[in-house]
């Protein structure tokens, strides 16, 4: 998994490519959890993103307790129709702001 | 090593400079020390000849004033010639002749001779040169001389040659001229010199052993003796006939040094001209003259030889001490470590190399110690992990019902489950428990990550999920108490995914709620088919969240099979999914066995899909058949 980073009027871009499994999570969830103390908009570009397991769920559903309690926003654009899927069967959906 | 070996070269190298200046030194020295002692001698035989020289002048004075004061009588000529002849004895005899009818008009021979009587141990007069056959104005010593004087008041020398009268002894004579007032030539002196005598004299002239001295008479450039081949003098050549005369030097002052080979050896010739005309010469082989030196040089050899060889060993011996002791000691203690003293210490007490070799030597078996102690600890540590792992293993799967048949009494359902975790415990579970004679609860949840904290997690959510359920709360209720319960302080965000559902065993009606789980499969008729209803949002994720219930009925026959995302997020070695429709098809594929064996055939088919892959995720599966209500 990689992630690149882009900044766009005060908004942080974050591309995740590969797969968010058990192995890649924390490296994600080191990423995502200070961004919040950078930008007040955080978005998650899925474009690229393969697979969502358990343990890449915590770290949006992590991502998203932090946007909530430092007054940010989390917003995830690009998913596919297999991250969907999984989003939707966890009910990650409706808990997301999905662009 | 190098720097050893240079330094003895450089060693070598200053020997061999300095033996070369001191040879080249001492060849001089010993060159000037052989120039000196020919001097002396050349001087001592140069005496000699001078003083016969003068003896032979003062000889021709008194003959002078003997023909002035007229023929007194033979006895003052005899007295003449004995006493002046007595003053100097190196020669053999001596006297003065007269020109014919000098003296007396009527003597045609007027001479008087004397010469040293061995016999008597006196100079005595001989009468018998005055004899008309010996006729000693036809003498060749008498012509040479007379002819060489030429009215000079100096001195000549004869060749040598043999006596006729009597001795045959071989001698050379030097004379001078007697004159008369107007300067008339009338008569001259003579001195003999016995060339025996000189042969000796110059015999004794040996600086070293094969030299040989010659003497050369002036004017007729004859070799008059030498003691060349073992002191037999050989005498009566001209000088110039030496094989080695042009290489002779005799051209200044003093003793000129030359060098010729002759008959295969080199000499050195030291010769020295005298103003009367006489040569010296003394010829020394090379070889003797620098014998001693050669000798030296040996020896100086043979000390630097043994010097370099006694350097040499005591470098070995300090090399030895430098190097070989502490590697010794070092390999030493490198075998003791391997040995398996993990103990040893290098003591080496050197500032260089080895001691910095031996210092980490003894760091690196002090570290390896500790290391090992470290890994033993480790060890140990694990094993004692491992084993209350497997004891979390049984605990863990003896919290799920695992008796099949599990209600051996109940006709009118079956069911089987099973939970393989990826590791030794694992975060799913499934559970299944009658609520009360007519409804059975089944359970299969997820708990997010793997291994003990999942583990531990899902302790908690299965032992709330089943209070909770156990006296007959809906199942939308129980699951969104739960969830507000596992939301307090659930520090590590973690979260749950489960399928709650009550089946109502003679209705067959089948109520339950999904948060965020794997829709369950459902075999109505001849198949399996997606029970797809929309999720509620995962347990402890999120505080007060509500959850829909679903309803169906299932009619007898009818199975539904529900399982985790262990399942279909199989991997293989492409890292591709098993994913849902090879679930689907598997679970088509089984149809109408035993429960049991349809649970170990899905399972088969994910294994050979994931061709040996590790297994990444529990794998956690529950198959229910509702028979009928009414049996």
């Amino acid at each position: 998994m990689t992630i690149n980073k882009t900044q766009e009027n005060g908004k942080l871009i974050l591309a995740i490519e590969g797969r968010l499994d058990t192995t890649t999570a924390p490296q994600f969830q080191n990423v995502l959890i200070p961004a919040f103390d950078k930008a007040k908009e955080v978005m998650l570009d899925f474009k690229n993103l393969v697979y969502v397991s358990s343990a890449g769920l915590r770290v949006l559903l992590m991502g998203q307790k932090t946007a909530k309690a430092k007054s940010c926003s989390m917003t995830v654009t690009g998913v596919s129709d297999d991250v969907m899927e999984i989003l939707e069967m966890t009910g990650f959906s409706d808990m997301l702001t999905i662009i | 090593m190098v720097i050893v070996l240079g330094f003895f070269a450089l060693i070598a190298a200053a020997f061999a400079v300095y033996s070369a200046a001191a040879t080249a030194n001492y060849r001089q020295l010993r060159t000037n020390e052989l120039s000196g002692i020919v001097a002396y001698e050349s001087e001592r035989v140069g005496k000699i000849i001078a003083e016969m020289e003068r003896n032979a002048i003062d000889l021709a004075l008194a003959g002078r004033q003997f023909y002035q004061t007229g023929k007194a009588s033979d006895s003052a000529g005899i007295s003449i010639s004995v006493e002046n002849f007595s003053a100097f004895t190196a020669a053999i005899g001596g006297g003065i002749w007269f020109e014919p009818y000098a003296l007396e008009s009527s003597t045609r021979r007027v001479c008087y001779y004397a010469f040293f009587d061995p016999e008597l141990n006196a100079v005595r007069h001989d009468p018998s040169f005055e004899a008309e056959e010996y006729d000693y104005h036809t003498q060749m010593w008498y012509t040479t001389i007379a002819a060489g004087l030429g009215g000079n008041n100096g001195t000549v020398w004869t060749a040598p040659y043999f006596d006729d009268t009597g001795t045959n002894a071989l001698m050379t004579t030097v004379g001078a001229g007697i004159y008369d007032d107007s300067e008339r030539f009338v008569g001259m002196s003579t001195v003999d010199w016995e060339i025996q005598s000189v042969v000796n004299r110059l015999s004794d002239i040996k600086p070293t052993e094969n030299s040989f001295a010659l003497l050369a008479s002036p004017k007729d450039d004859y070799v008059i003796s030498n003691t060349y081949e073992s002191g037999v003098g050989y005498v009566g050549s001209l000088l110039s006939a030496l094989p080695w005369y042009h290489e002779l030097r005799f051209n200044g002052d003093g003793v000129n040094i030359g060098e010729f080979n002759f008959e295969g050896l080199q000499y050195i010739s030291f010769s020295r001209l005298f103003d009367n005309g006489w040569l010296f010469s003394v010829q020394i082989p090379a070889r003797e003259i620098f014998a001693e030196i050669e000798t030296r040089n040996n020896q100086f050899t043979v000390i630097i030889g043994v010097s370099l060889i006694i350097l040499l060993a005591l470098a070995a011996y300090l090399l030895s001490r430098l190097i070989n002791r502490p590697l010794y000691k070092l390999t030493a203690g490198v075998a003791e470590l391997g040995g398996g003293n993990l103990d040893k210490q290098i003591i080496l007490n050197s500032k260089d190399e080895f001691g910095t070799l031996a210092a980490a030597f003894n760091k690196m078996t002090v570290d390896l110690k500790a290391s090992i102690e470290q890994s033993a600890r480790e060890r140990a540590e694990k094993e004692r992990i491992g084993a209350e792992l497997n004891v979390a293993t049984q605990i863990q799967s003896s919290m799920m019902p695992c008796i099949f048949p599990a209600f051996p009494e109940r006709a009118e359902f079956d069911i089987y489950a099973s939970m393989q975790p990826a590791k030794e415990v694992g975060g799913d579970f499934y559970d299944f428990f009658l609520i009360d004679d007519n409804t059975l609860a089944v359970v299969m949840a997820d708990v997010s990550g793997k291994g003990i904290p999942a583990a531990l997690f899902m302790v908690i959510a299965k032992t709330l999920i089943k209070n909770n359920a156990q006296y007959g709360k809906p199942p939308k209720e129980v699951f969104e108490t739960v969830n507000n319960l596992l939301c307090e302080n659930n520090e590590a965000g973690m979260f749950v995914t489960a399928v709650l559902g009550y089946l109502d065993i003679p209705s067959g009606k089948f109520t339950f709620v999904n948060a965020g789980h794997n829709p369950p499969l459902i075999k109505q008729g001849e198949r399996f088919n997606w029970l797809k209803t929309k999720s509620g949002f995962v347990l402890a994720g999120i505080e007060d969240i509500f959850y829909k219930q679903h309803e169906i009925t299932l009619q007898p026959g009818d199975e539904l099979f529900l399982y985790t995302d262990g399942v279909t997020e199989a991997v293989n070695r492409k890292d591709e999914l098993f994913n849902n429709p090879r679930l689907l098809e598997s679970a088509n594929s089984y149809l109408d066995l035993p429960l049991k064996e349809f649970a170990v055939s899905v399972r088969r088919d994910i294994d050979k899909f994931a061709e040996g892959a590790e297994q990444a995720d529990d794998i956690t599966m529950l198959v229910l058949r509702y028979k009928g209500g009414a049996l």
